[in-house]
């Protein structure tokens, strides 16, 4: 792993524009970018080779003073330690030297469940079938269980992070994703927030809203939870209003909106309550609040004797010690009734019902590996947009190898040889352009 | 053959200052207790743990002789690591973390030794990793240095870099400091005082300088410091029937354990050989013979580093 040359490593590659780039980039075509977060950027590549599909995580430059983040180190580290079906495979990690950047190469994975719970909400209208939401939900604790039994605590589960394989080999197989948050149990933490990170509090636990000291692996059992509860009713079940603020605000609203479904916590029913910081000082009232019985099978409309239901209330089960564990929750009688959880849990079960084509992960072809974004539109548009207004064409082999500068991410290139091609175009210089034309492909030959 | 189009950012290199190490007196002081493993949520998985940690450690038998090439370097850059232990306030398992890193390292890559600077620097971007692991709050890299011994930061980062990749990211090396509380229980019994496990501690550092921590188990380390701690005399034959309850499991062999213990308990030698070893920060004053090398390891873009800094 690793690129494994000395630390100048070199760039190599033929001089000139395209080729300007490092060799592991060369066995990558970008077709561009997926995501966007605080940890920096991820693209969707093919190996050339293979033609097999890649995500590559590129982190975000840390400071040149703080070195490589401590981040960085520890997703990778743990990524290095982890084999299992449900969690996300890190392929690669690769150094470009020459700034000093990281990029994460893993598998890619086409759905996650933040898209497909959308795609139902707001396209279909109508419910994941039973045996979805099952299998999902089951490979999701798989995983976490074997993070668990290697005292992985995740952290940051949340629909978003939980991805699921599109068609191949793997087709609907659930695979954890983004560690960025993840810790070996007993390693130091410091406070989500002061992390710089924006995490998304509705599915963190209480005992953590409540500034627990212990992160147990319980955190990531209610995140699931959560994940559960939204999988059934398509929105997410505690969708407090965060407070931000610089360090770990108290998140009264999200408490609220638990406390409303769940019922008022209390020492009785959860005995470590009264340590916890946010409950002992009670600076809001907290302990004094009035609210109604307990009400979850409404939120989610389960029958309150259905295992399914069983099963989603012991994973919100205020005491973090009397939370199910990964383990235990997979023994439950849930999955063990029909239907049965299955490893694609995309397929259909039913005779007669439709298979549903989730949508693709939306590429945005306008952002090459560094990560520079036009902020016009694509020069390319730009210039067919010209050329279709004054009717003009252009021979097709200039066009073509003109979008694939612009696919392989070199936006200042393409922006200035836009330039150069329509003024070429405008003043009817065919036969120059043909030669611009040579001048590429030859550009072309050498860097692949 | 630098990648033209993506110059080195070296736009940002003070101004870190007020973000340094911002504890709270409380948090201060988690930091100097060696830290004790479980809370009362593990303890009936405690067991598991340990032997999952143990099946974690990987001792090998180094061959290279870099280890004996350096010593007296590396004696340096251990030294220099607990004084920054002192400094920053580190855990005792973040010094063990950095000694691995370069002990690990050196077992891969030889160092020229007319380049001390090398180890120097090698050694602060094993610390500064072994801080981002194990520390809830890492200094920021300009804070390691001193007036005599400073690298751009850039070239420290450069070196973290070769540091991960040569060490293959695998980072989280088992430490004797996971164990001592489990041994001090196994061996002593639950009466034990937190001072045994300061100077079990202090055993643990003593030998740091003397021994390739590749070649040794962490798990024996710490159970040699926790008996050592408890009696420094004990024979052979009174150290296997102490190990009795944890070696039953099969966990570790005592001999292992009875290695590490006589290396600790000894009469320590004067000092002799320290005194003629060169001074940590002086070692900097030979960067300028850096342009010469032709290593094992490219180590030009260091070199251009620190050139474009002077």
């Amino acid at each position: 792993m690793g690129d494994g040359r000395g630390i100048a490593g070199g760039t190599g590659g033929a001089a000139g524009g395209v080729s300007n780039r490092p060799v592991w980039m060369q066995q990558y075509d970008l077709m561009g970018k997926i995501g966007e977060g605080t940890y920096g950027l991820v693209f969707l590549a093919k190996t050339k080779k293979q033609k097999s599909c890649i995500a590559i995580k590129k982190f975000k430059q840390s400071k040149d003073g703080d070195g490589v983040s401590p981040t960085a180190i520890r997703e990778i580290m743990l990524l290095r330690e982890l084999s299992h079906d449900n969690v996300v495979k890190l392929v690669n990690v690769h150094i470009n030297h020459a700034d000093m950047s990281l990029y994460l190469a893993f598998d890619y994975a086409e759905h996650d469940l933040y898209e497909i719970i959308r795609h139902h909400r707001e396209k279909l209208n109508h419910s994941i079938n039973q045996y979805t939401v099952k299998s999902l939900l089951w490979q999701l604790l798989n995983g976490l269980n074997y993070l668990h039994s290697n005292w992985v605590i995740h952290r940051d589960l949340k629909p978003s992070n939980i991805l699921v394989m599109g068609d191949g080999d793997e087709q609907g197989v659930v695979k954890i994703g983004d560690f960025g948050l993840a810790r070996i149990y007993q390693a130091p933490l410091k406070p989500l927030s002061d992390n710089g990170v924006v995490v998304t509090i509705w599915y963190r636990a209480p005992e953590l809203l409540l500034r627990g000291k212990h992160y147990t692996s319980a955190v990531d059992i209610w995140a699931v939870g959560c994940i559960f509860a939204e999988l059934l009713t398509l929105k997410p079940l505690f969708q407090g209003v965060e407070v931000k603020g610089t360090s770990n605000p108290f998140q009264f609203d999200q408490l609220d909106k638990i406390f409303k479904v769940l019922g008022h916590p209390t020492p009785d029913k959860w005995p470590t309550l009264v340590h916890l910081p946010h409950w002992q000082n009670d600076q809001q009232h907290i302990q004094g609040l009035k609210y109604d019985n307990p009400c979850l099978h409404n939120y989610v409309h389960l029958p309150p004797k259905s295992p399914a239901y069983d099963l989603l209330s012991k994973m919100l089960e205020y005491d973090p010690r009397k939370r199910l564990t990964a383990a235990q929750a997979l023994e439950h009688e849930y999955f063990r009734i029909d239907p049965l959880p299955g490893r694609n849990a995309l397929v259909t079960t039913q005779p007669g019902e439709k298979i549903i084509n989730y949508p693709a992960r939306p590429v945005d072809t306008s952002t090459d590996f560094e990560g520079t974004t036009s902020i016009h539109p694509q020069p390319e548009m730009l210039f067919l947009g010209v050329l279709q207004h004054h009717q003009l064409c252009l021979p097709e082999q200039v066009h073509v190898q003109f979008l694939w500068l612009g696919c392989r991410g070199c936006h200042k290139q393409t922006c200035q040889l836009s330039i150069l091609l329509l003024k070429l175009v405008l003043e009817d210089l065919i036969q120059e352009l043909c030669l611009f034309n040579v001048v590429l492909q030859h550009k072309h030959i050498n860097s692949s | 053959m630098e990648d033209s189009c993506c110059s080195l950012p070296i736009s940002s290199l003070s101004c870190h200052e007020d973000k340094a190490l911002c504890m709270s007196n409380e948090e201060m002081e988690e930091q100097w207790l060696p830290r004790v493993l479980f809370n009362s949520f593990h303890s009936d998985t405690e067991e598991e743990y340990i032997e999952i940690l143990v099946s974690k450690e990987k001792i090998i038998e180094s061959r290279s002789t870099e280890f004996l090439r350096c010593k007296w370097l590396r004696c340096e850059a251990i030294q220099w690591i607990l004084n920054m232990k002192d400094y920053f306030g580190f855990s005792s398992q973040t010094v063990y973390l950095a000694v691995i890193y370069l002990d690990r390292f050196l077992m891969q890559r030889s160092i020229d030794n007319g380049k001390p600077w090398l180890v120097q620097l090698l050694t602060m971007a094993c610390l500064s990793l072994a801080a981002k692991m194990d520390e809830a709050m890492a200094p920021p890299l300009v804070k390691y240095q001193s007036e005599q011994c400073c690298f751009h930061t850039i070239t420290i980062r450069r070196m973290e870099l070769h540091v991960l990749s040569t060490l293959e990211w695998r980072m989280n090396s088992v430490t004797p400091f996971a164990y001592l509380n489990y041994f001090a229980i196994k061996i002593i019994g639950s009466h034990f005082s937190v001072d045994l496990l300061s100077k079990s501690a202090g055993f643990i550092f003593s030998i740091l300088k003397e021994i390739n921590l590749v070649e040794f188990r962490a798990s024996a380390i710490a159970a040699a410091a926790v008996l050592a701690s408890f009696d420094d005399k004990l024979t052979e034959q009174e150290l296997a029937l102490k190990m009795k309850p944890v070696c039953n499991r099969g966990l570790m062999e005592s001999e292992h354990v009875y290695s590490s213990y006589s290396l600790m308990t000894r009469t320590p030698k004067k000092k002799s050989m320290e005194s003629d070893l060169l001074l940590f920060p002086q070692l900097s004053k030979t960067h300028s013979s850096m342009d010469s090398f032709a290593d094992t390891i490219n180590y030009s873009s260091l070199a251009d580093d620190n050139k474009k800094r002077r």
